[in-house]
């Protein structure tokens, strides 16, 4: 028995409501849901309401556990693509040519000026960040969310070592070790923009259909 | 089934099997198929089946597609090329378990 779109909605907007936020999981979820509801009322008569009540009684724990389940398997995933970006040929490659660049111009007395230069990254990377997930408009996808949260707790260890708005941090004195910071910064922003393309890339191919 | 951790070990196998059959299968479908197949005696839960295909998709030996059905979107696992070979290593893996376990539990009974 098909279900109306009405009852699709109902089924997407219960869950949201029970805090499944990402879309992508949800989807997966409203299919699953829908089809057991499908077949309930084939099979006993019910109305589209008493069938989804009762195969929510007795299944809605499992459905939630998946939700945490799948986080967990996305910040994994998400973190080995990031690595796995950082250490392409191409991207040592830009490391090399930064360092190679950067180490003549580092010195004692500029280094408050490149110290700068993380947080100039961070901007960007966080303007396209920004403009990424508003052109989902109201869809939050699981794997370009979560990348978002692993990047501010890199960050937040990284300005541990150099933070040019915190006198008291951890200062780095030796111009090869401060070089070598910056420049490793920059490999994993390149590869952070990297895997944030590859992921939207993603999303776009499996869910441009059009939208429930 | 009465004790159906003894599955538990075998969930990502068991997977990896039906779509190698089947070619690709969405969620729902596979829950039935395995209780279908064993004739009610394992109910795979969506608490474990769903994280369980995760995890084989970000190992990278599912690929997946999405498709419009009945107002909603559907999402097909189907086997990657590096899914397929890992399936043979996993059910050869599986077969062997099986055999020592015969050996242990009554040495007379036979898979062959």
């Amino acid at each position: 028995m098909e279900l109306t779109k009405q009852d699709i909605i109902f089924i997407d907007t219960y869950l949201k409501k029970a805090e499944i936020c990402f879309t992508d999981v949800r989807m997966e979820m409203v299919d699953h849901i829908a089809t057991a509801v499908s077949n309930k009322m084939k099979s006993s008569g019910l109305t589209f309401y008493d069938a989804f009540k009762q195969y929510m009684i007795v299944n809605k724990k499992e459905l939630l556990k998946q939700n945490k389940q799948f986080i967990k398997t996305t910040d994994k995933s998400v973190f080995m693509q990031w690595v796995k970006n950082f250490i392409t040929t191409f991207n040592l490659l830009v490391m090399l040519c930064s360092f190679i660049l950067l180490i003549q111009y580092v010195t004692s007395a500029n280094k408050s000026i490149f110290s700068y230069v993380p947080f100039i990254l961070l901007c960007v990377i966080y303007i396209f960040y920004l403009v990424l997930t508003r052109y989902r408009k109201k869809q939050r996808f699981s794997g370009l969310e979560r990348l978002g949260f692993i990047l501010v707790l890199f960050f937040q260890m990284f300005y541990l070592f150099i933070n040019p708005f915190f006198k008291k941090t951890v200062v780095i004195n030796n111009d090869f070790l401060f070089t070598f910071f910056i420049v490793f910064f920059i490999g994993l922003s390149t590869a952070y923009l990297k895997t944030a393309l590859d992921l939207n890339k993603k999303y776009t191919n499996q869910y441009n259909i059009v939208n429930i | 089934m009465g004790n159906s951790k003894l599955y538990k070990g075998s969930l990502n196998t068991i997977i990896l099997k039906l779509l190698e059959e089947q070619g690709k299968m969405y969620g729902y479908e596979i829950t039935q198929k395995v209780k279908e197949l064993t004739k009610g005696e394992l109910k795979i839960t969506e608490g474990a089946l769903y994280p369980a295909l995760h995890k084989l998709e970000a190992e990278g030996l599912l690929d997946v597609e999405v498709a419009k059905v009945d107002n909603r979107l559907r999402k097909y696992y189907k086997l990657t090329e590096a899914g397929e070979k890992e399936t043979v290593n996993r059910l050869a893996e599986l077969e062997e378990f099986i055999r020592s376990m015969q050996n242990l539990v009554n040495p007379n009974w036979s898979i062959e």
